[in-house]
């Protein structure tokens, strides 16, 4: 009974437009008073320790480092660079494009911030060098999602805090997935762009890379700081979020000399909201995992699952079904925050690696990003573009299609994960 | 006496954006530093991460209370999109209602998990602050949002519902 108020309230609430966050307060809350003999002190308790966590201060530092870097000229310099280097092939912008958004997705935590520097910038870009809505739109929107994937990730930091894994080689394990996936949608874009009959352009100068290289390298440094400093065991994640707000501070500052002081609160500022909003998804998610667990509804699951004798195969399929739906509703970190606690028991009882399982929650978010009605990305390009929502969607459709395949393979080859932080972590 | 209510939201506003925005970016810079201190000169402030994390906490709600201005916390706004304007208005004054409630009832617990800590007289493992100093942005940042929230329900009542749309409530900057 109280686990049918719980979710029944919960979606009642979303229905009508409730904020996701005060909709899981107002579920949890109820629950709480009606079904347990827990005092009310609990709930604001729980709210402010659940926020309380060293390992979650990593989410403002790197948002902030994104913003920095995106408003501070890092993303023009990368896209100069990626053009140098794809720019020749067929389809070379949109490449380009794709191939800065993986370079930016590894300086930056979050994909609708991924999307919106890259695509400011390339969309107009594409769409003037004669190619289709298609190229400028679909290439874009997809490949500014793998902004959670490639560590830093945002999405990753709240997975690991909720199942209590280590942040550090959930990072290591997004790499060469992120990779794997923004290849797939080079590919796509390459075979499509040569169907079309875009002519190859001629090859960029070598001082033209290198120029452009060095031009975004003191931008790319920030990769070396987070992927390089947790690889090598330097920095935590968190120690490597405040190392890189502050380096994209002081390079957008007084080495590109994009943004003046007098921008510096506006950023602080903007980047505060963002927090602010992720943070207190997760004070009240927190509040209703507690009552999950309270209520043994994951346990109830991961036994009800053993019963039915489903394998591990199984069970992934149904995980990535209820993700990809889930996707479509909501935004990530709430939803890992609502199921990872339930998929997690019942995935540790059937021998799936945590770590694997982290990193396939993620690309599902990814895919989520880029469904209707809720998908940020699809948001975040529309208003770029000035195109409408439905033009969007169905200029994503080859990339996403991409994405999906790309999903299946990440979901059934565990190696493809779990090699780099084993490697690391041994 | 419109005036003055305008007069009053602003310096709110102004407040409220100085206080989220001056604790991240001294929490940023303390984070920082601690990590210099600990790589460059072998040393650690042991009080570094614990106020890193309470300037974010505080930041971070004070955040939430603006974000009920500027209609940042987002919803599935599916349904109200696709309804009547007339329909549309009256489930958003319902649902704001509700928000409404919550945040009420979060402001008198918010005031007796402060006071319950404040009996309690512990304080916090490093800084040595009295915990109720720390956790009395809990009912302060509900009462701004509160408020936010009860400006937006006199806003959308005062709005005829021909002219009624989700974003001309809920966002403002």
């Amino acid at each position: 009974m109280a686990t049918l108020v719980l979710f029944g309230l919960l979606f009642l609430l979303l229905l009508i437009g409730v904020p996701i966050a005060i909709s899981l307060g107002i579920s949890s809350t109820i629950v709480i008073i009606l079904y347990t003999s827990m005092p009310t002190l609990v709930i604001p308790q729980k709210m402010f320790t659940s926020i309380d966590k060293f390992a979650l201060m990593a989410i403002p530092l790197f948002i902030l480092a994104g913003n920095f870097l995106s408003q501070g000229g890092a993303a023009r310099r990368i896209i100069r660079f990626a053009k140098a280097v794809v720019g020749h092939l067929p389809g070379g912008l949109p490449m380009s494009a794709i191939f800065a958004c993986v370079i930016f997705a590894a300086v930056s935590g979050s994909s609708p911030a991924t999307v919106a520097a890259i695509g400011s910038i390339m969309m107009g870009a594409i769409r003037d060098a004669g190619y289709s809505d298609k190229f400028s739109i679909g290439s874009i929107t997809c490949a500014g999602s793998l902004g959670i994937l490639i560590p830093p990730s945002i999405v990753m930091i709240v997975y690991g805090v909720t199942v209590d894994q280590s942040i550090g080689k959930l990072f290591m394990a997004g790499v060469i997935p992120g990779l794997l996936l923004g290849g797939g949608l080079m590919l796509v874009t390459y075979i499509a762009a040569a169907r079309a009959g875009f002519k190859r352009q001629k090859m960029a100068p070598l001082k033209e890379i290198f120029g452009s290289f060095m031009e975004a390298f003191w931008g790319l440094l920030v990769i070396v700081i987070v992927i390089g400093g947790i690889y090598g065991g330097i920095f935590t994640p968190t120690e490597a979020a405040a190392a890189s707000a502050v380096y994209a501070f002081f390079i957008s500052l007084f080495v590109y000399k994009d943004i003046k002081w007098k921008d510096v609160p506006n950023i602080i500022k903007i980047s505060a909201t963002t927090t602010a909003m992720v943070m207190f998804i997760i004070a009240t998610a927190m509040l209703f995992a507690f009552v999950l667990t309270y209520l043994q509804i994951p346990q109830n699951l991961a036994q009800w699952i053993i019963d039915m004798h489903f394998n591990k195969y199984v069970f992934l399929i149904f995980v990535n079904i209820l993700l990809l739906i889930a996707g479509s509703f909501m935004e990530p970190s709430s939803i890992i925050m609502i199921l990872a606690p339930l998929l997690f028991p019942v995935a540790m009882t059937l021998g799936i690696d945590p770590i694997h399982l982290g990193v396939i929650v993620t690309v599902n978010m990814e895919v989520g990003m880029l469904t209707p009605p809720v998908g940020l990305n699809l948001f975040v390009s529309s208003s770029i573009s000035g195109k409408s929502i439905e033009e969007v969607i169905k200029a994503t459709l080859p990339w996403l299609f991409a994405l999906l395949i790309g999903l299946i393979i990440v979901t059934y080859i565990p190696s493809i994960s779990l090699w780099l932080p084993n490697l690391i972590y041994g | 006496m419109l005036k003055l209510l305008e007069i009053f939201d602003n310096l709110l506003d102004k407040v409220n954006i100085f206080i989220m925005s001056i604790m991240m970016g001294i929490a940023t810079f303390v984070a920082f530093i601690n990590v210099v201190l600990r790589y460059v000169f072998n040393m650690s402030l042991t009080w570094a991460g614990e106020l890193t994390s309470y300037l974010f906490i505080w930041s971070v709600l004070f955040g939430t209370a603006y974000g009920f201005k500027i209609g940042m916390h987002l919803g599935v706004t599916a349904l109200i999109q696709r309804l009547k304007p007339v329909t549309a208005k009256r489930l958003l004054t319902f649902s704001l209602f509700i928000v409404f409630i919550f945040l009420i009832i979060m402001i008198k617990w918010g005031y007796d998990f402060v006071k319950f800590n404040y009996e309690l007289e512990q304080v916090s493992v490093d800084l040595h602050i009295q915990f109720w100093i720390i956790y009395l942005c809990v009912p302060i940042t509900m009462i701004i949002a509160a408020y936010q929230i009860l400006l937006k329900i006199i806003k959308i009542i005062k709005m005829p519902a021909e002219e009624f749309s989700y974003d001309l409530v809920m966002k403002e900057h």
